[in-house]
């Protein structure tokens, strides 16, 4: 599902190599620092591979077509902090072609799931783990093949933790790749950890 | 309309029509009004020259084009910098929408804004003012509008490339050269080659107001301004797009 062929953000990523396919959890783990949230913009397509090969169901980043297939959770400003969440949440699920009438419940079963409360107000009159669950709707509510998230369990308290790895266990087909920094929680239901020092895959 | 297009129209109409943006316009009427008759009581003292009825109309239709002008581009430089620099935007980017879509639905929007208020202040001014029989209202009204509408892609690539308070000021800057490069007072002084170089670079909205008030021959600069304002989109465009991908 993703491919990432020879990706260098130097001195601190250097000939980045891995493949996430389909129903795989890949962590790729990296302290602060490391380059993580520079190269989820490259897998966003909002900034230029630099000569390493990243594609998207054979498609790179940039391609709608491509982004399509893809959802992100980057790891602050998903939101326009002035405005409802739940509207914005909203109008990402039509970007990605759920109907009208299905996103409205879509949004209210996710609030009530992640005890956000009111996810009808402005950003940023949310409390940081609210926001952060709303967050998780942009990459975990759209039907796609792949989840790119950075650094998910941020902000989330122990009871939201349990519940990220839990919709993260019922991925079924989906491929996730989840950039963090250690100790993460996720680790316990990752198939394979890609370090961001060029240290080789580790199986779990 | 397809998802895409939706997504941009949504976002671009939920911010530019807030109503802190929308009660910066409100001014122009009593600001107008007030200009209108005060043109007309210096004109009835003699201060200024008698001014035919077309041309009076013509002179409130332009004022109430510069006060536009001005909120939109100088309001408009200062948004589309926030919002185009804003790291929520950039990371919105990454839905499935045509990236060009983003530029341009803030563009319409802002624009059909800046439209509203100049349709209605036209309006207005058509209604109360007499006006000669054989005025020609709708090339007046048209006339008047190119530097709204130059103003508003002025604005998106100045807000692209600058800070917004500094690309306020570039617009300021850039409507400050291109009406004084329009007069002949300052242009006749300047050397053929500088003039020539301003006239291209800077939009000639001094010849195209002095053309419309009959002033001097109006020829192909009424074209000048709409054409100066195209290409400003499409360096807006390509600008955008290139930030889309991160490059500087």
């Amino acid at each position: 599902m993703l491919r990432v062929d020879g990706y260098s953000d130097p001195p601190r990523i250097s000939d980045l190599s891995f493949e996430v396919n389909s129903g795989e959890l890949v962590l790729l783990l990296g302290g602060p620092g490391s380059g993580k949230s520079r190269f989820m913009d490259v897998l966003a397509g909002l900034r230029r591979e630099c000569g390493a090969s990243v594609e998207i169901g054979g498609l790179s980043p940039a391609d709608t077509a491509a982004r399509r297939r893809c959802s992100y959770v980057f790891q602050g400003d998903n939101f326009d902090g002035t405005r409802s969440v739940a509207k914005q949440l909203g109008r990402a699920l039509l970007a990605y072609g759920d109907s009208p009438g299905s996103v409205g419940a879509a949004i209210s079963e996710w609030a009530l799931r992640w005890e956000i409360g009111d996810i009808e107000r402005p950003g940023s009159e949310l409390d940081l783990a609210s926001l952060q669950a709303a967050s998780l709707g942009l990459g975990l509510l759209p039907h796609t093949d792949l989840v790119v998230m950075d650094e998910p369990a941020r902000n989330l308290d122990p009871e939201r933790t349990l519940i990220l790895l839990e919709a993260l266990r019922d991925r079924g087909r989906r491929a996730v790749l989840a950039l963090v920094s250690p100790p993460t929680p996720l680790a316990e239901v990752a198939d394979r950890i890609v370090f961001t020092g060029g240290d080789g895959d580790d199986e779990v | 309309m397809r998802s895409s297009g939706r997504l941009w129209l949504g976002e671009s109409v939920d911010l530019v029509f807030d109503i802190r943006r929308v009660s910066l316009y409100l001014i122009v009427p009593p600001v107008l009004a007030f200009i209108v008759y005060f043109e007309a009581y210096l004109s009835g003292v003699g201060a200024t020259r008698i001014m035919s009825l077309g041309q009076r109309v013509m002179l409130a239709l332009w004022n109430s084009t510069i006060l536009l002008s001005l909120i939109a581009g100088l309001q408009g430089g200062a948004f589309f910098s926030r919002v185009f620099g804003s790291a929520w935007f950039r990371n919105r980017l990454a839905l499935p929408a045509g990236r060009l879509h983003a530029f341009c639905w803030f563009l319409a929007s802002y624009g059909a804004l800046v439209t509203m208020f100049y349709l209605l202040t036209a309006f207005a001014i058509l209604v109360a003012m007499p006006r000669p029989s054989d005025f020609g209202t709708l090339p007046a009204v048209l006339n008047c509008y190119t530097p709204i509408l130059w103003s508003v892609a002025a604005s998106a690539l100045f807000g692209l490339l600058a800070r917004p308070g500094a690309a306020s000021f570039l617009f300021l800057a850039t409507v400050t050269m291109g009406s004084v490069t329009g007069l002949p007072q300052v242009a006749g002084k300047l050397p053929d080659w500088i003039a020539f170089v301003l006239r291209v670079v800077f939009p000639r909205l001094g010849d195209s107001f002095l053309g419309s008030m009959g002033v001097e021959s109006y020829g192909y600069v009424s074209l000048a301004v709409p054409l100066h304002a195209l290409v400003l989109l499409v360096a807006g465009a390509w600008v955008f797009l290139r930030l889309a991908r991160g490059r500087r």
